[in-house]
């Protein structure tokens, strides 16, 4: 099955009890599959079409608040158009989950696997969880449904269009007994009723808000923790364990990749043919990005050993660099890592070959310390 | 590229004709064959009768990348008439096969490949014979399934008729004509090494 499908499946398997969505090119397969499962009666929660992605997330904002377990999804353009009910569903902590399958933000059009999409929506108070082949996808929408309720954050799984919404490969299915093992049964009672009228969340003022905010702040920063209490039980339950991020390579490497989704795969099947191969050279995978998982990632990249990371953006912030660059150098401030840093910029959703990879480690090796960090994937 | 057993390959068609769908029932082929199988389309314009591509690759390892297909070792055309540059592009010199649908006969594809292998097999004729229409095109990727498995050497026969239960309408009809394709699918003598001009 493909990845859209994997993700279809999976909100089944998790007892959905609303999904509102819009349909957008490259999610479209994903709330197809879910409607013809609500058509043929073999899903049953409520299937809701509406006229907008904007509609579609205040659905579930409402949803969410009378306590039902809520799912949507979209890509690119129709994540923007969510954004002002993003912030709201994060101040509000609904426990809802999202997919985004990354397509690239226009103007101009285009269906490419960019991340500015997903990336632009970092500071909403949502958790994100990039995905790098279709059994992590249907496992990742799964887990996020036991975090969310958890945690009391809304979680946004995230993962590339085409080279992972619409690639078929084999993917182990998770039984209906085991997902009832792992997730608990969704709420049956709503939290209100028209017969109980009440006022959620009015007017503030600067004092209470700089509380709920900062209460935001706190609850994230247990998400780490938290999901790695989940991903144990899911290791339990289903017998496949992920980590917060994956680390490959030797103790003594050289190089470290670090990337996130299908790029981030890519990365680590081409580790042995690249020079050095993987004697030299290491991968970091981002896998939860919000928030990322700091004290793993500074334990894995400030080793002494490590001369360059070299950090894969497939998105950019225009006049400052890569997003996961940005946030790497952030974590590396003031720890023991010597290293230099360089960016391979593939925004635009640029196919990641070997070829590109070897003459982005060409440039590595022929540039000066103080030249322009970023690698343009464009230019190789 | 990473191991002898990689095998990487590139469908050509126009929408509708089931290329994608193609690329998709070759994985679970080579899926039940013991390989770990990826299959995926690139779609330009999604609308009948606009080129479209899809890739499969497949491997005794489960890691692979994830970009597209450059170099394949195979290249299937369903319709000979897409343009030709395309076709060709990144064909393997040592050991590619390019496997078209055409009349052995036709002029365009009697050339020959430097250092591979040219197939051809009819489908368009047989699919129409067997009444597979749609639109007025021939519904060829059945025929084509079935010379690709051959070509390849990638299953018996009777692997890709389970594939296609519950997957494909008309089941018969396409298991008969994708026999056909299976038995008919030829090798192409190459008349000529310097006349490929997609080289």
């Amino acid at each position: 099955m493909n990845g859209n499908q994997a993700a279809a499946l999976a909100v089944k398997l998790s007892r959905v009890q609303v999904v509102c969505a819009y349909p957008i090119t490259p999610q479209t397969s994903l709330v197809e599959n879910i409607a013809e499962m609500w058509a043929t009666g073999t899903f049953p929660g409520e299937y809701i079409s509406v006229e907008s992605e904007y509609s579609a997330l205040s659905y579930l904002v409402g949803a969410a608040y009378a306590g039902a377990r809520t799912f949507t999804a979209t890509s690119c353009q129709g994540l923007a158009y969510m954004h002002e009910l993003l912030h709201w569903a994060g101040g509000a902590r609904l426990p809802i989950v999202m997919v985004n399958v990354n397509r690239t933000l226009g103007a101009p059009w285009s269906l490419e696997p960019d991340q500015r999409d997903s990336l632009s929506q970092r500071d909403t108070g949502w958790i994100q969880l990039y995905c790098c082949d279709v059994q992590e996808i249907m496992d990742t929408v799964l887990l996020s449904f036991r975090l969310v309720e958890e945690a009391k954050i809304p979680c946004m799984v995230v993962y590339d269009g085409f080279s992972l919404s619409h690639t078929y490969e084999v993917v182990e299915l998770p039984l209906q007994e085991q997902a009832d093992l792992f997730l608990s049964p969704p709420p049956q009672e709503a939290l209100f009723h028209p017969s109980r009228p009440q006022t959620i969340q009015p007017v503030t003022d600067y004092r209470y808000m700089a509380r709920v905010i900062q209460a935001g702040h706190r609850a994230m920063l247990q998400v780490p923790a938290a999901l790695e209490e989940i991903n144990r039980s899911f290791a339990g339950i289903f017998g496949r364990d992920y980590p917060l991020a994956e680390k490959t390579g030797p103790e003594n490497a050289e190089t470290i990749f670090v990337a996130a989704g299908a790029v981030a795969q890519t990365v680590k099947s081409f580790l042995p043919l690249l020079d050095g191969g993987v004697e030299k050279n290491g991968l970091l995978r981002l896998r939860l990005f919000k928030p990322l998982p700091e004290e793993e990632i500074v334990s894995f990249l400030s080793r002494e050993s490590i001369k360059s990371l070299v950090v894969i953006d497939r998105n950019l912030s225009m006049g400052t660099g890569g997003i996961f660059a940005q946030e790497i150098r952030a974590l590396l401030q003031g720890t023991s890592f010597q290293g230099e840093i360089f960016e391979l910029n593939l925004a635009g959703g640029i196919d990641l070959t070997l070829e590109l990879l070897r003459k982005s480690m060409e440039k590595i090796g022929a540039s000066p310390a103080g030249d322009e960090k970023i690698i343009w994937g464009v230019d190789l | 590229m990473f191991s002898k057993d990689l095998m990487e390959i590139r469908f050509h068609g126009r929408g509708g004709q089931g290329a994608v769908l193609s690329a998709t029932l070759a994985a679970e082929v080579a899926f039940r064959m013991g390989y770990y199988p990826q299959a995926f389309p690139f779609f330009g314009a999604e609308r009948r009768g606009a080129p479209v591509i899809a890739f499969l690759r497949y491997s005794s390892f489960p890691l692979m990348p994830r970009c597209r297909i450059y170099e394949p070792h195979c290249v299937v055309v369903f319709d000979p008439e897409l343009p030709r540059e395309a076709l060709w592009e990144g064909l393997k010199r040592e050991g590619g096969i390019m496997l078209v649908n055409a009349d052995k006969n036709h002029p365009y594809w009697s050339q020959g490949i430097n250092g591979g292998k040219l197939y051809t097999v009819d489908a368009s004729r047989i699919a129409a014979g067997a009444g597979l229409i749609s639109s007025g095109m021939p519904l060829v990727s059945s025929v084509m399934l079935g010379a690709l498995v051959k070509v390849l050497g990638l299953a018996p026969f009777h692997v890709l008729e389970e594939c296609f239960q519950g997957k494909i309408p008309k089941l018969q009809e396409n298991v008969l004509v994708a026999a056909q394709g299976y038995q008919d699918v030829k090798e192409v003598e190459i008349e000529d090494e310097d006349a490929n001009a997609g080289q």
